[in-house]
């Protein structure tokens, strides 16, 4: 499906019903949207890692704007307050009232964006895998813990050059392997509808992800927030979760901390992963 | 969720199956099937769970029609096949889907018809299952005869020709209701929908649209392959009016499949023969 929320057309997919028949009555499920990472990728490996979750919650998944099957928009509209937006319309465009809010990696800055911009908006957060600020810095020293000073050199070029195209294929072939602990599905990217203007323009010199820093502001928070990570995670460190967990209401959050788990907890653990969600969901 | 089709009026639906799955190193894009309740005055739960089965197969969206179950009743004037037809336009542009597969049951079903007649290139495929081109009230006098004897052909008569006077429903939904089927169905089927008694009122009462629509006429205008669905055992729709319907679509389009031992809606009493021909027809 595609929903207008103004300017732009979003993509919408939707698995698992709404309402249940349960004897006498329709039970009405919760609602959880999930919001991709990237940016530049799209929904798509959501699917395979987060579909067990229909059988606990309607899952919404969308493309952010400028991001696989949604309308492009303008680079300039292709920020952290704007995709935030976007889901705070899309959620009144479809009538869903206080969903739940899962985040991977990138997804987790947008549905912190979210949380802090339109307070009432989510019934719950999920932070997986994610940052409230990026610091390189740490990413780059956890690369070289896992593959080395070659992989090191690799994600610097990368992580300070994302403008540069000829960057992408090696840090594709050398540091993504590196982001889980066990062998991803060779099919993941190509499923994928890709954008790479959206993450050149997000993470180029200067860009807004290097920028963004949600820590200070996170104390605003007013929902409960489960925050899950892998050990092993390079490009978001535990340290990356563990500052959010700092800033966070202490009695609203939940961690889950998952040893020997990369980036993206469920492509590592995915019955582990899911049944945490599960329980965070239903409790 | 609810979703504006126009005007500030926003219509239910719920969804089950996503509509991209992943398969190898590509997303394939599954059908959409766009279900139509029965009524008026009923909304989309008694569709479930039985049609959700088909979740494996496409993408299911279920819409309660306007002035219907959770969906906004808007202006009554409005409570009229053309609209509840030209509704589901609108609401698919809302959400950008294109060239459903639109299955209407009863009501439904005649929604489904002025949706197919009015826009010919909208749907991809019809199924009207258990449902009319026009109502035959006298078919279905009999019908309730054969099966309940005179007291049911008496209550349905009463109904019929007073749908507007609230005292003649629940004798009714009491004596007639039992009827529709011959195996017995739980009565929380009924208690699960959202009841809006005033458009059942409107539709069927006295002169009212209920009684005067003919598609009959108008299906020669259908584009698109449609499988129609009887149960010989149905007293309110009895399988000649769909055998009507078939006559009436252009040649070579319909598929007829009478079912011997089902009432009305026949996914109720034989779901294993009725999920394999709807099956088979949307994978055709």
């Amino acid at each position: 499906m595609h929903v207008s929320v103004g300017d732009v057309r979003l993509f919408v997919d939707i698995e698992g019903a709404g309402l249940a028949p349960e004897g006498p009555i329709m039970r009405e499920r919760p609602t959880l949207v999930l919001l991709h990472g990237g940016p530049g990728f799209d929904h798509s490996n959501l699917k395979r890692s987060h579909g067990a979750l229909a059988d606990v919650a309607q899952l919404v998944y969308l493309d952010h704007r400028g991001n696989g099957r949604s309308e492009r928009s303008v680079p300039e509209r292709w920020n952290l307050a704007q995709w935030a937006d976007d889901l705070h319309a899309l959620m009144q465009a479809l009538g869903i009232v206080r969903p739940i809010v899962l985040g991977v990696s990138f997804g987790g800055f947008v549905a912190q964006a979210y949380a802090l911009r339109h307070p009432e908006g989510p019934a719950k957060l999920i932070l997986s895998s994610t940052a409230g600020h990026m610091r390189i810095d740490r990413a780059l020293a956890a690369f070289e813990r896992r593959g080395g000073s070659a992989a090191r050199a690799i994600a610097e070029r990368f992580w300070c050059d994302a403008e540069n195209p000829a960057v992408f294929d090696p840090y594709f072939k050398a540091c993504m392997p590196l982001y889980n602990t066990t062998p991803q599905d060779p099919d993941g990217m190509k499923r994928a509808v890709m954008n790479l203007a959206v993450l050149s323009h997000f993470f180029k010199p200067g860009g807004e992800g290097y920028r963004f820093d949600f820590l200070p502001e996170l104390h605003r928070i007013r929902c409960p927030v489960l925050v899950d990570y892998g050990e092993d995670d390079p490009i978001t460190p535990p340290a990356c979760s563990e500052d959010l967990l700092r800033v966070l209401p202490k009695r609203l959050a939940t961690e889950a901390r998952f040893v020997g788990c990369g980036h993206g907890v469920l492509r590592d653990d995915p019955l582990g992963g899911a049944q945490v969600i599960r329980d965070f969901i239903l409790r | 969720m609810r979703v504006d089709i126009g005007g500030g009026l926003r219509l239910f639906f719920d969804i089950e199956g996503p509509k991209l799955v992943p398969e190898g190193p590509a997303m394939r894009e599954r059908p959409t099937l766009l279900l139509l309740h029965g009524g008026p005055g009923f909304d989309h739960s008694h569709l479930r769970p039985e049609h959700s089965t088909l979740t494996d197969l496409c993408q299911l969206v279920f819409v309660d029609h306007r002035g219907n179950g959770r969906s906004d009743y808007g202006d009554p004037r409005h409570w009229n096949l053309a609209q509840w037809g030209d509704d589901l336009v609108s609401f698919c542009a809302a959400l950008g889907i294109e060239k459903p597969i639109v299955l209407g049951v009863s009501f439904g079903g005649f929604v489904a018809q002025s949706l197919a007649t009015r826009h010919p290139d909208f749907p991809a495929k019809l199924i009207l299952s258990s449902t009319a081109g026009t109502m035959r009230l006298e078919r279905s006098y009999a019908m309730f005869e054969r099966l309940g004897g005179p007291n049911a052909r008496a209550v349905a008569e009463r109904f019929w020709t007073d749908a507007a006077n609230p005292d003649v429903v629940q004798p009714y939904l009491d004596t007639c209701f039992p009827l529709y089927n011959p195996t017995p169905q739980s009565p929380d089927r009924t208690a699960r929908s959202v009841r809006h008694t005033a458009v059942l009122a409107h539709f069927f009462g006295p002169g009212g649209e209920g009684h005067r629509f003919d598609f009959l006429a108008e299906l020669r205008r259908v584009r698109c392959p449609t499988l129609v669905l009887a149960g010989e055992l149905d007293p309110i729709t009895p399988p000649s009016l769909s055998e009507e319907i078939v006559a009436a679509l252009p040649a070579g389009l319909a598929r007829y499949e009478p079912f011997k031992a089902a009432g009305h809606s026949v996914d109720l009493d034989d779901p294993v023969r009725a999920f394999a021909i709807i099956r088979d027809f949307i994978r055709s």
